[in-house]
């Protein structure tokens, strides 16, 4: 199955509207938590999310799909996530951003 | 509009030697966007003044009232008394380990307001008013204070007062212990605030060197537990002259 690239601007702007998207374990977005690992076009011009979680087998995925339909409605036809798990992911996937927003609900990073 | 009274008042500490007034009758209205100087040697209750306002517990009040918008500020706990948007940067900042500067400023907001605050924009709030205060970034991951110098605290104070967006600001002497730079970033920061929410600000100082960046409407000379003098800014520019001797002396 061929994926067509977004262009960058479209990249940023799904991307923008995917931070609403809150992991519900740790409270910050899956965007600023690293667990976005690309985003492309299917044939069908559907958005293909691949994406992770924190860790494999985490029962969380039902949630995350529904807010990603209500943080995509109006941004995007339709959606798909791919859930990938390798590579895994780590800490030193979260951005800067999303470190500051940890520290702001009182973990310690 | 808001409006600050403070209403004939007496304030007393405990001592070894008993009771101790501090505070002979203390009258003062501040309003949403004027800026009070209060000026005065040491000793004279300056301090004293803006804790009782606070609520610190060392200070009790046997006369007068504190009003803010007719209600009364004394019948409230110090966080009833944030809450209702008065604010006080202390002379002496404390240090609270194992609490992020970070974590302290969301939780103290979320606490204020009474919802936490969304979480990507407060990051993004709290990034630029740290720019403004040149604080830099690895500051929000230390602990509140600790191992801060002087004016990093100072600045720290003022940073909270720029995001917590209180009605009144009492800055109990902001300005000692400042260089020449650090005093323009504070000057700033409290300007900025006062400019951005009409704020009323009632600031504590010793020295006139404070009131070149912030411009004060109005003057009290602070002799004695009580005011001994007020006027508009030119009161300042006497004092730089005279000094307080006139008035201790008296």
């Amino acid at each position: 199955m061929t994926e067509i690239d977004l262009t960058p601007e479209r990249y940023d702007q799904v991307l923008e509207a995917i931070k609403e998207v809150i992991d519900p374990e740790i409270g910050v977005n899956i965007v600023d938590l690293g667990l976005i690992y690309d985003l492309k076009l299917a044939e069908d011009e559907s958005l293909l999310i691949h994406m992770t979680l924190t860790s494999a087998g985490c029962p969380l995925t039902d949630v995350i799909e529904e807010q990603m339909g209500q943080a995509l409605d109006g941004v995007v036809e339709a959606f798909r996530i791919n859930w990938v798990w390798m590579p895994p992911w780590g800490p030193e996937k979260i951005t800067d951003d999303g470190k500051e927003q940890m520290r702001a609900i009182g973990f310690a990073i | 509009m808001s409006i600050l009274q403070v209403k004939n008042l007496h304030v007393s500490v405990d001592t070894d030697q008993g009771a101790k007034e501090i505070l002979r009758g203390v009258d003062l209205t501040i309003r949403s966007g004027e800026i009070h100087a209060v000026m005065g040697p040491n000793g004279s209750g300056k301090s004293t003044l803006a804790y009782s306002i606070a609520g610190h517990p060392k200070y009790r009040v046997t006369d007068g009232e504190i009003l803010l918008d007719g209600e009364n500020v004394l019948e409230m706990s110090v966080d009833e008394r944030a809450r209702a948007g008065l604010f006080l940067a202390m002379q002496y900042p404390v240090e609270i380990p194992g609490v992020s500067v970070s974590n302290f400023l969301r939780t103290a907001k979320t606490a204020i307001t009474g919802e936490a605050p969304a979480l990507r924009t407060w990051i993004k709030d709290v990034r630029e008013a740290m720019d403004n205060l040149r604080i830099d970034a690895t500051f929000s991951e230390r602990n509140v204070n600790e191992g801060f110098s002087g004016g990093e605290k100072k600045r720290h104070e003022i940073l909270q007062l720029e995001l917590l967006k209180p009605h009144f600001a009492i800055l109990d002497e902001t300005d000692s212990g400042l260089d020449v730079d650090a005093l323009k970033i504070v000057s700033e920061g409290v300007n900025r605030a006062h400019a951005a929410s009409d704020l009323g600000v009632l600031l504590i100082t010793h020295y006139t060197r404070i009131l070149r960046y912030i411009k004060p409407d109005f003057v009290h000379v602070f002799v004695a537990g009580k005011i001994a003098e007020e006027g508009g800014p030119e009161l300042a520019d006497r004092l730089e002259a005279e000094g307080y001797d006139r008035y201790v002396k008296a």
